[in-house]
C-alpha cells in the first residue's frame, strides 16, 4: 500500500494543504514539507511526504542521459576485460547525493 | 401528502393510488399508464429482444444523474447492444420507509425525462412499500424491437475485426466513488443512452457490441474474447480515460481497465467498416471521444492481452475483487 | 534521444546473456507495476524476477485480524482500514465477512480522517488498522499529533507496522538467492536511500530505488544488472528521494513510536522489524503487542516461502485452484499487492 501520487499545492490550511490532482482536490498533512503554493508534491494515504523536484519527463531524461555514459562504460569493460564501471557509478551517485541536499 | 413514505403508500387502497396518480403517472404521462389497467397492451414486432434490470444504487443522487435516470439508461443500452431498437420500458419501485416523497418525484422526472431521450413509453409501473431507511430500489424489463437481418451478439466477433470504444472510462465508477469517499472533483456519471450511437453502428457491419458497465473494460473484453473463442489484442495507449479519472485512479491505486461505466460501449466492426465506424461514434451524443483501441485475432481462443506503454504484454482476466458495492 | 535509449535498455534486457541474475523488489506496489507494465515478459530467461514481503497487509498476522474482527463486533467500537485489509482471512474469516455479523468497519483514504468522525460520534472508540511500512508510519504519527492538540481522546491505534532493512537482512542471513534488489521507492522518501547502503556493503549486492513506471522500472533493472556483484545503492528516483530521507517525518515518526520485535506472517518474528507506540503514548493503543499468533487458515497455504522468494505463486498446490481471489486462502492472494494475486490476474508464467 505504498500508492502515492504526485500533485499541485493549491492552498495552504495551517498543518494541511489542499492539493490538486488533475481536478481532485485532497486535504493532505503538510508538516512534514513545509510547501508553498504552486509546489508539486508527492502524496500518501493523506500526507504530503516530499516535494518533487522535477517533472517526470525531465528525470526520466536525466537518468537516461546519465545511463549513457553507463553503457559506454560496459562497451569499454567489454573490450578492456575489465571493470572500471565502479568509479563512475560511485561518482554519479556523488552528483545525486549533492543535487538533493538543497531541499 | 405528507413528506415521507409510510407503509400505508403500500396498502393498495387510497394512499397508493394517490402516490402514483400524483408522482407516477404525473412524470411519465402516456395513453398507456392513463388508463391505469392492470397490463398494457401495445404494438409488437415479429423478434423481440427483452431484458430485465435491478438498480441498487447508493447513494441516490450523484454527481451526473441519479437513479431514475440510471434504470433507463442501463435498461436501453442492453437492449441496444443486441441491436434492438428500444421501445417500452416498465419500472416496478420497492421503496423503504422514510423515503422522502420529493426525492421520489425527482427520480420519477430524471424517469420520464430519460425515457424520452431514449425515445421509450413507460408502460408499466408497481410500488411497494417495505421497513427500512429511506432506500429506492427499481426493477425494470426492458422491450425492444430487433429487423429481421440484425444479428448482433457476444460471440460474433471475428478475426481481423477492429475493437472500439465510444469514450472515455471509468467516469461512473469514479463519480460514486467520489461521494463515497468524500473526494471533491468534477467527475460526473456518464449515465447515458447510447440510441444514436448504437442506431448509426447497427446500419453498417458491426458483429458485436456491448456496454461498459460494472467491472470496466477489461471485464468486458474477456466476455466477448471467451464468447468469440478469439484473442483480443489491445493497446493500452490508445484506452480514452480523462485527466480527472485517471489522477483520481492514481491517488487511491485504482486501475481504470476495471472501473464501470453507465453510457459507454465497446463494438466489434469489420475492418472495412471501421473508420466509418469510429466517425458514426464520434458524431454522436455521448460519442465525442470514441477511439479504436485494438484488434481482434485468431490467437488463444478468450485472451485479452493488453500491449503496455513501454511495449510490454500482460493479459487481462476479469474484475478478481470486490470492485465497489452498489454502483449500479 | 530518449526512445533510442529506452529501446537499448529494452534489448540488453531481452537478451542479456550474462550470470543468472535474481532480483528482488520488496514493495507490493512495484509488484503490481512490474506486471501490469508486461515487464516479465521483456526479460531474458537469465533474470529471475522475486517478490519479496512488501506487501504489508499481507504479512500481518492472522491473530492481528482476528483481534480487529473482535473490535469491530465490540457495542460502541468502530475499525476503521485501508480498502486493502478488509477482505484478508485472519485464522478463519475477515473485516468483510465479520460486517453481516454486525461488525462495523469504514474504509478510509486517510487515517486523519478518523479524526473527523471520533469528533462528530463522541460516544463511539474509533480504531484505526495501523498497517504499512515506513511510507506510511508518519501520517499515524500525525493522526496522534492533532488528537492530541484537539484533545480527541476516543481514538486509538492497532498497530502492525514494519520496517524494510530488518527483514531485507533476515532474507539475507536465510540465504535467499538474491543477486538485487529493487529497492522500494516510496519507503525511501522518507527513510533516504541510505537506509540501504549497509546491507549492500555486507552483502556486496546493488540496491537500486526506483519509481513506478514502465520507463522508470527498466531502467532500474538494467541498472541493476549493470551492477551485479557490486555493494552499491543506486538513486534512480532522485526527485522525491533524498540520502538521507525526510527527517521532519522521521523525527515526528520517533516522537511517537519505537522499535520492536515483530511477526510476518508465515516467516516469525523479526527483532527490530516493527515499530510499536512508546509507553508514554500507550493511551492510545488497543493492544497490538500480544498479537503474536500466526495461524494458516489452510495448511497447505505456502505464503511464506512465497513472500521470502523461495517459491513462485504458480509452484502452490493451491494455487489458482483453490486459491483464487474468490476465496483467498492466505494474504498474498487477497491484497491486490499480494504476488499470488498479481500473478493470477495477470496469467503470469514467470
Amino acid at each position: 500500500m505504498c500508492v502515492a501520487y504526485p500533485g499541485i499545492v493549491e492552498k495552504i490550511e495551517g498543518r494541511s494543504a489542499l492539493v490538486n490532482f488533475s481536478g481532485n482536490i485532497v486535504r493532505a498533512a503538510s508538516g512534514f514539507v513545509a510547501p508553498q503554493v504552486g509546489d508539486r508534491v508527492l502524496v500518501h494515504a493523506g500526507y504530503i511526504m516530499q516535494k518533487v523536484s522535477k517533472s517526470e519527463a525531465e528525470e526520466l531524461q536525466e537518468l537516461f542521459d546519465e545511463l549513457e555514459q553507463t553503457v559506454a562504460d560496459k562497451d569499454r569493460m567489454k573490450t578492456n576485460g575489465s571493470d572500471d564501471s565502479g568509479r563512475r557509478s560511485d561518482e554519479s551517485e556523488q552528483e545525486r547525493t549533492t543535487a538533493n541536499e538543497d531541499e | 401528502m405528507s413528506e415521507r413514505i409510510s407503509m400505508i403508500h403500500g396498502s393498495g387502497g387510497a394512499a397508493t393510488a394517490a402516490l402514483i396518480r400524483d408522482i407516477f403517472t404525473k412524470e411519465y404521462g402516456g395513453e398507456a399508464l392513463e388508463s391505469a389497467e392492470d397490463a398494457s397492451v401495445v404494438i409488437g414486432a415479429p423478434r423481440i429482444a427483452i431484458t430485465t434490470d435491478s438498480f441498487v444504487v447508493s447513494p441516490l443522487f450523484y454527481p451526473g444523474g441519479d437513479i431514475g435516470r440510471l434504470c433507463v439508461c442501463g435498461t436501453v443500452n442492453d437492449l441496444l447492444m443486441r441491436g434492438a431498437e428500444p421501445r417500452y420500458i416498465t419500472a416496478g419501485f420497492v421503496i423503504e420507509e422514510g423515503a422522502e416523497i420529493e426525492a421520489l418525484r425527482q427520480i420519477a422526472h430524471s424517469l420520464a425525462e430519460t425515457a424520452r431521450e431514449a425515445g421509450v413509453e413507460v408502460v408499466c409501473g408497481d410500488t411497494k412499500v417495505v421497513e427500512g431507511d429511506e432506500g429506492v430500489f427499481i426493477n425494470t424489463t426492458g422491450v425492444g424491437f430487433v429487423s429481421e437481418e440484425v444479428d448482433i451478439a457476444a460471440s460474433g466477433a471475428k478475426a481481423g475485426d477492429c475493437v472500439l470504444v465510444s469514450g472515455t472510462m471509468g467516469d461512473h465508477h469514479a463519480a460514486i466513488l467520489s461521494r463515497r469517499l468524500a473526494v471533491e472533483n468534477s467527475i460526473e456519471s456518464d449515465n447515458a443512452p447510447l440510441v444514436e450511437t448504437a442506431t448509426k453502428l447497427r446500419s453498417i457491419r458491426t458483429h458485436s457490441m456491448r456496454d461498459v458497465t460494472r467491472g470496466g473494460l477489461a471485464t468486458v473484453l474477456k466476455e466477448l474474447a471467451e464468447a468469440s473463442g478469439k484473442e483480443f489484442r489491445i493497446f493500452e495507449e490508445k484506452v480514452p480515460v480523462s485527466d480527472a479519472v485517471r489522477d483520481f485512479s492514481g491517488i487511491l491505486g485504482l486501475n481504470p481497465l476495471y472501473m464501470g461505466n453507465e453510457g459507454k460501449m465497446v463494438a466489434i466492426v469489420d475492418p472495412a467498416d471501421a473508420k466509418h465506424a469510429l466517425e458514426a461514434m464520434r458524431g454522436s451524443r455521448y460519442g465525442e471521444n470514441a477511439a479504436l483501441i485494438g484488434e481482434v485475432r485468431e490467437g488463444e481462443p478468450g485472451a485479452v492481452v493488453a500491449q503496455t506503454r513501454v511495449g510490454g504484454l500482460r493479459k487481462l482476466s476479469v474484475l478478481q475483487d470486490e470492485g465497489l458495492p452498489r454502483i449500479c | 534521444m530518449k526512445t533510442n535509449k529506452l529501446e537499448e535498455i529494452k534489448y540488453f534486457l531481452k537478451y542479456y546473456d550474462g550470470p543468472d541474475m535474481n532480483i528482488m523488489e520488496v514493495c507490493g506496489s512495484h509488484t503490481r507495476a512490474i506486471a501490469e507494465n508486461g515487464i516479465p515478459g521483456m526479460l531474458s530467461e537469465r533474470i529471475h524476477l522475486l517478490s519479496g514481503p512488501g506487501c504489508p497487509v499481507c504479512v500481518a498476522p492472522s491473530s492481528y485480524i482476528d483481534r480487529l474482527i473482535e473490535l469491530a463486533l465490540e457495542p460502541k467500537t468502530v475499525v476503521a482500514a485501508f480498502g486493502d485489509l478488509i477482505r484478508v482471512p485472519g485464522s478463519e474469516r475477515s473485516l468483510s465477512e465479520a460486517k453481516g455479523e454486525g461488525a462495523k468497519v469504514e474504509m478510509l483514504y486517510s487515517p486523519l480522517d478518523m479524526l473527523e468522525l471520533a469528533t462528530q460520534n463522541p460516544d463511539r472508540l474509533y480504531v484505526f488498522a495501523a498497517v504499512g511500512f515506513e511510507t506510511t508510519a508518519p501520517v499515524f504519527a500525525e493522526l496522534l499529533h492533532r488528537a492530541e492538540e484537539e484533545g480527541v481522546e476516543n481514538i486509538r491505534l492497532l498497530t502492525a507496522i514494519k520496517t524494510m532493512p530488518p527483514v531485507i537482512q533476515y532474507l539475507m542471513e536465510a540465504d535467499a538467492p538474491i543477486d538485487g534488489f529493487l529497492a522500494p521507492g516510496h519507503v525511501s522518501v522518507i527513510t533516504g536511500s541510505d537506509a540501504f547502503l549497509p546491507l549492500a556493503k555486507r552483502y556486496d549486492i546493488p540496491f537500486v530505488v526506483s519509481g513506478f513506471s514502465g520507463e522508470r522500472l527498466l531502467l532500474a533493472l538494467y541498472d541493476l544488472v549493470s551492477c551485479r556483484g557490486r555493494g552499491v545503492v543506486r538513486n534512480d528516483y532522485p526527485s522525491v528521494v533524498s540520502a538521507e530521507g525526510n527527517l521532519a517525518a522521521k523525527a515526528e515518526v520517533n516522537r511517537y513510536f519505537e522499535t520492536a520485535t515483530a511477526v510476518w506472517r508465515g516467516m516469525g518474528a523479526i527483532p527490530n522489524s516493527g515499530l510499536i507506540l512508546k509507553e508514554k503514548y500507550k493511551k492510545y493503543d488497543a493492544g497490538s503487542e500480544t498479537l503474536t499468533e500466526d495461524k494458516r487458515k489452510n495448511k497447505a497455504c505456502i505464503c511464506h516461502e512465497i513472500l521470502a522468494g523461495k517459491k513462485k505463486p504458480f509452484e502452490c498446490a493451491l494455487f489458482g485452484k483453490i486459491c483464487t481471489p474468490l476465496q483467498p486462502q492466505g494474504a498474498c492472494m487477497v491484497s491486490q499487492e499480494g504476488s499470488c494475486f498479481s500473478y493470477y490476474s495477470h496469467q503470469r508464467e514467470r
